[in-house]
């Protein structure tokens, strides 16, 4: 029985990211949210097909990336476990004050006149140019 | 880009029916282990070229090659490795699934029944219906049921997800990615409408008049290419080493889908990451006669 | 082999039940007209209505209105005899290529793992395996028939199709037949439609065109007495020729000549005769102007004892042609498109 609390994966086919990078992302923020702690597994590739419609390659690329960052390994025969090795945990200090900039951001939003529907329009534009700039 | 070895390579195929051209100059290579897309329009080659590489019809210029042999009615072998799902996934109306997977059973000595039982089972599809009284949805799968169970290498199938409700197409596909998890296999699917299934692929050839006007693996063809954009500046020119794909004008300013071979440093262009679906599209409709906005550069097939 | 017969099935059901009625049928009536022509035979006309006297004639003219009466159902059942076997084929060899090619089956079948050469012979064996077990004991039970229903000596061309294995052949033959045809014209009704008129082509056309020409004809005398008498079907030796034989053509003959004469000499000495019997007037009798050419009337006949010669070349005939259609279905299988 797989033991894996509630980490349910989803995809945007919107966002632009590739949905490798999806799930990266979705596995850091889980494990900065403590959502998943040391040394518990991630869902089998098996699993994960059987949840969304996804390519395994892509499942199996993102547990590499995972384990090349440092976030996970792993383990032949039993799957892929959070590991404590190199981690940023993001500590409540840090948390409360990446959310507060957000929560200013948005009043000065709301103030100018933007609407919900138009913050997220932000939002992801603003993602996927952050991609170029990396680049 | 060739890696390792590859399931489907074709070199100048074309296949002529009688006054017209189904597929003409088609080089490609599809590499093992990917879910490989072919996208077009109907009448684009998609059903020509899978019906090929299942040995169903010959070409009638250049080679293909499927898992490194030539698909012609002689190569045995190769059928037992491939399995093929017609655009009309035909099955035998009069027979009873049990019936269906026995015919399976009989004509594949690789065959894995339990395989067939269980797929079945999980979508349950009674076994001992008569096939025509199965919803479009679940023939569909039991026709895929028989392909997948044979265990091939290689899965050519022409548009699965067609004809279907989404809840159907979602569950033929997830059956699909099981399969491929399990074993390992690659797959070259046809489609006429991406996003049914980008979610699962990661390689994409897209077919516009029975011609190959793009083919590579899609992480790749996301990095290379952006959506350049202007606003009121209608002379300027381009930075070297971009390809216009598609161009669209419109009262404020000009909007390009460009392939980036070069990295270039220009402010002045406003610079988006296009979706796959935009690529796709735009290649389309660069490869149509009656394109939208300006038709620019002609564009090139993928191949390396 | 098995889903062969899963999906002939139906077919085969459906004829299997048609045959049984008809065997049924044809056993009722044949016993029937074979008890009726027993009495005949056994009355002192003994079966021929010709040979009257005035004690028998009452007798012996209701025995042969009732023999007649009952023997008018005799070509329902020719023609059932003759179309069933042929039918059985086409409609199994039609159901094994065409239809599976119409209905797009033939991508299923043809992207398994066996080759296309063996999924035909599979096709070939299960079918002639049907064709065989169903038709075996028809053809049995109608060659009984026509012994039972005295319609015609069972080497006259009448029945000759009907007794023996020739119809057995012809089922086979068909199958194949169908099968090429359907790989060229790839629908089944359009094939069905062309099979059976080029069946009905060659049947009739061997029937009536070859089959008088295979066999080796013998000579028989005929007294002038003998003409206009009774039948020369040939189960009794009435009319000329011996009994169970198939009378050809009757015509004249050089008196010392025994042998059988070309057709030409026979056509020149009809010629004579009709233009001595029409020279005179009132016309001459026939014995009058034969004794004056010195010619005797002779019968053409083909003896009861060449059944089998000609069973063994007639459904030789089918089985080569079918196992010619076979090794051509066999090759151009391979380079029809799906």
């Amino acid at each position: 029985m797989e033991q894996y609390p509630s980490l349910t994966f989803r995809l945007d086919s919107q966002s632009g990211l590739a949905p490798y990078r999806q799930l990266v992302d979705q596995v850091r923020l889980a494990v900065r949210t403590g959502l998943l702690r040391d040394g518990d597994q991630l869902p089998s590739v098996r699993e994960v097909v059987t949840q969304i419609t996804i390519n395994p390659n892509t499942v199996h690329r993102a547990y590499r990336e995972l384990e090349h960052q440092g976030i996970a390994e792993g383990r032949a025969g039993l799957g892929t476990f959070i590991t404590s090795r190199k981690r940023a945990t993001l500590n409540v200090t840090e948390r409360a004050s990446l959310e507060q900039a957000l929560r200013d951001w948005v009043i000065d939003a709301r103030r100018a006149g933007i609407d919900e529907e138009t913050i997220r329009e932000l939002m992801r534009t603003v993602l996927r140019q952050d991609g170029t700039v990396r680049s | 880009m060739i890696e390792g070895i590859s399931v489907l390579e074709a070199v100048n195929l074309g296949k002529r029916y009688r006054r017209t051209w189904g597929l003409q100059d088609c080089t490609l290579t599809i590499p093992k282990g990917r879910v490989a897309a072919l996208v077009g329009p109907n009448g684009s080659g998609k059903s020509t070229l899978l019906r090929m590489a299942a040995g169903l019809s010959q070409p009638s210029v250049g080679t293909l090659r499927v898992l490194g042999r030539s698909p012609s009615p002689g190569t045995d072998d190769l059928r037992e490795r491939v399995g093929y799902l017609d655009q009309d996934r035909p099955l035998y109306k009069g027979f009873r699934v049990v019936e269906m997977l026995r015919f399976g059973e009989m004509n594949n000595p690789t065959w894995n029944m339990d395989v067939a039982k269980n797929h079945l089972a999980r979508l349950d599809i009674p076994l001992r219906s008569r096939v025509s009284d199965l919803s479009g949805g679940q023939q569909a799968q039991v026709a895929l049921t028989l392909c997948l169970s044979k265990q091939p290498e290689l899965l050519l199938l022409d548009e699965p997800g067609a004809a279907l409700d989404p809840v159907a197409r979602e569950d033929l596909l997830r059956l699909l990615m099981r399969q491929v998890a399990d074993s390992e296999s690659s797959v070259v699917l046809s489609t006429h409408a991406l996003s049914d299934v980008a979610a699962i692929c990661d390689y994409v050839v897209v077919l516009a008049h029975t011609r190959v006007v793009l083919s590579d693996d899609t992480e790749y063809i996301v990095e290379t290419h952006r959506i350049l954009s202007i606003v009121d500046d209608r002379d300027l020119a381009l930075p070297p080493g971009i390809t216009v794909i598609h161009e669209q004008h419109n009262a404020r300013g000009r909007s390009l889908l460009v392939r980036v071979e070069l990295p270039f440093n220009d402010d002045r262009w406003r610079v988006d990451r296009p979706t796959l679906e935009e690529i796709v599209l735009a290649y389309l409709r660069a490869g149509s006669p009656h394109g939208d906005g300006r038709d620019v550069d002609e564009t090139e097939d993928g191949a390396r | 082999m098995w889903v062969v017969w899963r999906q002939q099935r139906s077919i085969a059901a459906a004829f299997f039940l048609l045959a049984i009625v008809v065997s049924v049928w044809t056993l009722i009536m044949g016993l029937h007209e074979q008890t009726l022509w027993r009495e005949f035979l056994s009355a002192p006309c003994k079966g021929n209505p010709g040979g009257l006297t005035a004690s028998n004639l009452k007798d012996c003219q209701s025995l042969w209105s009732s023999v007649s009466s009952s023997g008018k159902l005799n070509e329902v059942v020719l023609g059932i005899g003759i179309a069933f076997a042929p039918l059985f084929g086409l409609i199994l060899g039609v159901n094994a290529v065409a239809h599976e090619i119409e209905q797009k089956t033939i991508r299923l079948a043809w992207t398994q793992s066996g080759s296309r050469v063996r999924w035909l012979t599979n096709k070939y064996l299960g079918s002639v395996v049907l064709l065989v077990v169903i038709l075996a004991p028809l053809c049995w039970l109608f060659s009984w028939w026509v012994g039972a229903s005295h319609d015609a000596a069972r080497i006259t061309q009448k029945v000759f199709a009907i007794s023996g294995f020739v119809e057995a052949a012809c089922g086979i033959f068909c199958f194949a037949l169908a099968v090429v045809i359907g790989l060229w014209i790839r629908r089944p009704g359009w094939s069905l439609a062309v099979a059976i008129v080029l069946f009905a082509a060659i049947f009739l056309g061997f029937t009536t065109e070859v089959l008088p020409n295979l066999g080796s004809p013998a000579v028989a005398v005929m007294q002038s007495t003998q003409l206009g008498k009774g039948s020369s079907s040939g189960f009794y030796s009435t009319g000329g020729a011996p009994a169970n034989s198939w009378p050809l053509w009757t015509g004249f003959e050089p008196e010392t000549e025994k042998t059988v004469p070309s057709h030409s000499l026979m056509n020149r000495l009809t010629t004579n005769m009709n233009r001595c019997q029409a020279s005179e007037t009132p016309s001459l009798t026939e014995s009058f102007c034969a004794k004056q050419l010195g010619v005797t009337r002779i019968l053409l006949y083909i003896p009861g004892n060449q059944f089998w010669t000609l069973q063994f070349l007639e459904g030789g005939f089918y089985l080569i042609a079918a196992a010619l259609l076979a090794a051509l279905s066999l090759f151009a299988v391979r380079k029809v498109k799906a």
